[in-house]
């Protein structure tokens, strides 16, 4: 990739200590996000997706044992101290939750939590201003009578409200890094479509990055430029959007694939849900993490297989002994999937 | 607001009807009035005209309805065990008396409660914690008899021993105009201390849970996502939100100083409310323990009805209607 990369993960690996045993949630993760893209991490619930993005955003619990490098425009995050840290934190890197019923303080005007918010990282803005700014972030993101509405309390807001004014939040100071952790999941069907829609508004006004983490492939296929799928707090296959769905060499990913149900699938067909459970992650198996519920697990699979470049450029990336012997395809188009 | 207070008033009138009913048919029933006028020896008349004044003759139910029909006209009777002074004037000036320890202390433990639990929740596991937790765990199991007296022993006889001196009266009441300033604050320290302690321990406790709870709710992560400053975080979005379930034990905990600490003020010989009623009780004077009763059960009320407009004022989701 020519463009320098803003987010640089290097070797990443989270452990948190408990009464059982060392919890691996990450393990030695590597991944580059460059400005403007859209980076979707994918993978079922405990895959540490969120424990690595809480990890570039510096908000995991003192006691978690984080060890690699995570740089961010040129500076190494985990190395700065906890004031420096603060600096970036809504200002240059910015974050969306999930749930944004809980995500917002019950206590406060929206427009209490948006000025605090810039405020705190522009001290010279006045407050008339920074409440100005306020409205105007809430009409970008799509809250009707802006003006009125942004002295509301966020349970004067409906769910969907909430996650625009969280956006609204996140974006109000332009960061380079957008990390939307699972934005949607918390949402009616009906929500989720216009909060994505926001989310690309407001990365386009802002020209942020965005790590966008989920476990919805529709999401996925609708948004992002490139895709990482994790899984037992590993990186088990990262490509551009179209290889993922259509050429992954990958098993994992390719189960992934075959659980959606899609609108175009006769509707005879069943799906076919991945066998087993996500491993622990106090004992996880011997080798490959996901030898246990794969349909192509063979002895070699005792060895855990590296994550290796395929194909001429190196960009997609699969984490399997047979990522080259794989069958082709079967397309099975998620973005018609029915709701 | 106005109508939601006015409901609140109205419905505390059934419960303080029944209140009163019971306390009054127990301590009707719990003793002869008569008894000690039968060990002075006194003629029949005497036995007639005290059965006459007091209604004896009546049943409970009818003895009740004459004291509440006089009680809501504003006249709580006179008190036969105190040499026949008004209850409603005994009752005042004993409130005073009690208030003395009551609004100090309460202050001082909605401080150090306060403080105490937030500490030891937002630094949870540390040796902070650890003492705090110890010393809510040692003020809540030790009762307020033992840590009264012991505070007696020591000021009182082992500081004495050791220095020549007491630093502090171990019994008895002084007022500015009694004694003057310094011995003023001499006999209040004791007394103040052993309240706090006891309420202290449960009320940090409760304080520590409350926090707990906040710091690990999502909006407390949104708000350092946001880059605010941590005691922004702690003090304005944790505190905040922790200090609402608080608001109602403290209602709850300030009725009981105001209403009197039968156990503290035993122990340091404290002309209060609680001596008052337990004076009442022994004595068989049923205008002075119903007066005093119906002077708790006010306080209590009134406490709670302001601990729940509190919580509309702390918390918007809250609406009176």
């Amino acid at each position: 990739m020519a463009t320098t990369p803003l987010l640089s993960v290097r070797d990443l690996s989270v452990g948190f200590k408990t009464d059982d045993g060392l919890v691996k949630a990450v393990t030695g993760i590597s991944f580059d996000v460059v400005p403007g893209e859209t980076l979707a991490v994918v993978g079922e619930s405990g895959s540490g997706k969120s424990v690595s993005a809480m990890a570039v955003m510096r908000l995991l619990p003192s006691y978690a044992q984080i060890t690699g490098s995570i740089e961010f425009d040129g500076r190494d995050l985990l190395a700065l101290s906890v004031a420096q840290m603060r600096k970036l934190q809504g200002n240059e890197i910015a974050m969306v939750f999930q749930d944004p019923m809980t995500a917002l303080n019950p206590v406060f005007t929206i427009a209490n939590q948006l000025v605090e918010g810039i405020r705190i990282h522009n001290p010279t803005v006045s407050k008339k201003a920074a409440r100005d700014r306020a409205v105007d972030l809430l009409a970008l993101v799509g809250i009707p009578e802006p003006r009125q509405r942004v002295d509301n309390y966020p349970h004067e807001f409906s769910g969907g409200m909430r996650q625009r004014a969280m956006i609204a939040m996140a974006i109000a100071n332009e960061p380079k890094l957008l990390i939307a952790d699972e934005p949607t999941t918390a949402l009616d069907v009906t929500i989720q479509a216009q909060v994505l829609e926001v989310m690309k508004k407001a990365q386009e006004a802002t020209g942020a990055a965005m790590m966008l983490i989920t476990h919805d492939l529709g999401l996925v296929a609708g948004v992002a430029d490139r895709v990482q799928v994790m899984y037992g707090g590993r990186l088990f296959e990262t490509a551009d959007t179209d290889t993922i769905f259509y050429r992954s060499r990958n098993p994992y990913t390719r189960g992934l694939m075959t659980s959606i149900p899609t609108a175009a699938a006769r509707t005879d067909a069943r799906l076919q849900p991945i066998p087993g459970a996500p491993p622990s992650a106090i004992r996880q198996p011997k080798g490959c993490v996901f030898r246990p519920r794969c349909p192509n697990a063979e002895d070699e699979c005792f060895e855990e297989p590296d994550l290796l470049p395929l194909g001429e450029t190196g960009e997609h990336q699969s984490r399997c002994h047979f990522a080259e012997a794989l069958p082709e395809l079967e397309i099975n188009d998620p973005t018609e999937r029915s709701a | 607001m106005f109508a939601y207070v006015a409901r609140r008033v109205l419905t505390t009138i059934p419960l303080l009807l029944i209140g009163t009913f019971l306390v009054f048919s127990l301590t009707a029933i719990s003793g002869d009035p008569l008894a000690r006028l039968a060990q002075l020896d006194v003629d029949q008349a005497a036995y007639d005209r005290i059965i006459e004044l007091y209604n004896l003759d009546q049943p409970i139910p009818q003895r009740y309805a004459s004291w509440l029909v006089s009680a809501a006209q504003g006249d709580m009777g006179p008190s036969p065990s105190q040499g026949g002074q008004q209850t409603f004037d005994l009752v005042w000036e004993r409130a005073k008396n009690t208030a003395r320890l009551a609004v100090p202390a309460f202050i001082i433990i909605a401080f150090t409660a306060v403080t105490l639990g937030v500490y030891s929740a937002v630094k949870q596991y540390s040796k902070l914690d650890y003492f705090v937790t110890g010393f809510s765990f040692l003020g809540i199991s030790l009762p307020t008899f033992v840590f009264g007296l012991l505070l007696q022993v020591f000021f009182g006889i082992w500081f004495f021993d050791w220095f020549g001196f007491r630093p502090f009266f171990v019994q008895g009441m002084r007022t500015v105009s009694s004694h003057g300033f310094v011995p003023m604050i001499q006999s209040h320290v004791l007394p103040i201390i052993t309240l706090w302690l006891v309420i202290t321990a449960s009320e940090s406790r409760f304080q520590r849970a409350a926090m707990l709870e906040v710091i690990n709710s999502d909006y407390i992560r949104t708000a350092r996502a946001k880059g605010l400053p941590r005691r922004t975080v702690i003090l304005k979005h944790g505190l905040r939100n922790a200090l609402i379930p608080l608001v109602t034990i403290w209602a709850i905990d300030f009725a009981l100083l105001l209403g009197g600490a039968v156990v503290t003020e035993t122990i340091f010989a404290w002309p209060g409310l609680g001596r008052l009623l337990l004076a009442g009780i022994f004595q068989q004077d049923l205008n002075l323990t119903m007066g005093v009763v119906v002077f708790i059960a006010a306080l209590v009320v009134i406490f709670n009805l302001i601990a729940d407009l509190l919580y509309g004022v702390l918390d918007p989701r809250i609406r009176y209607e």
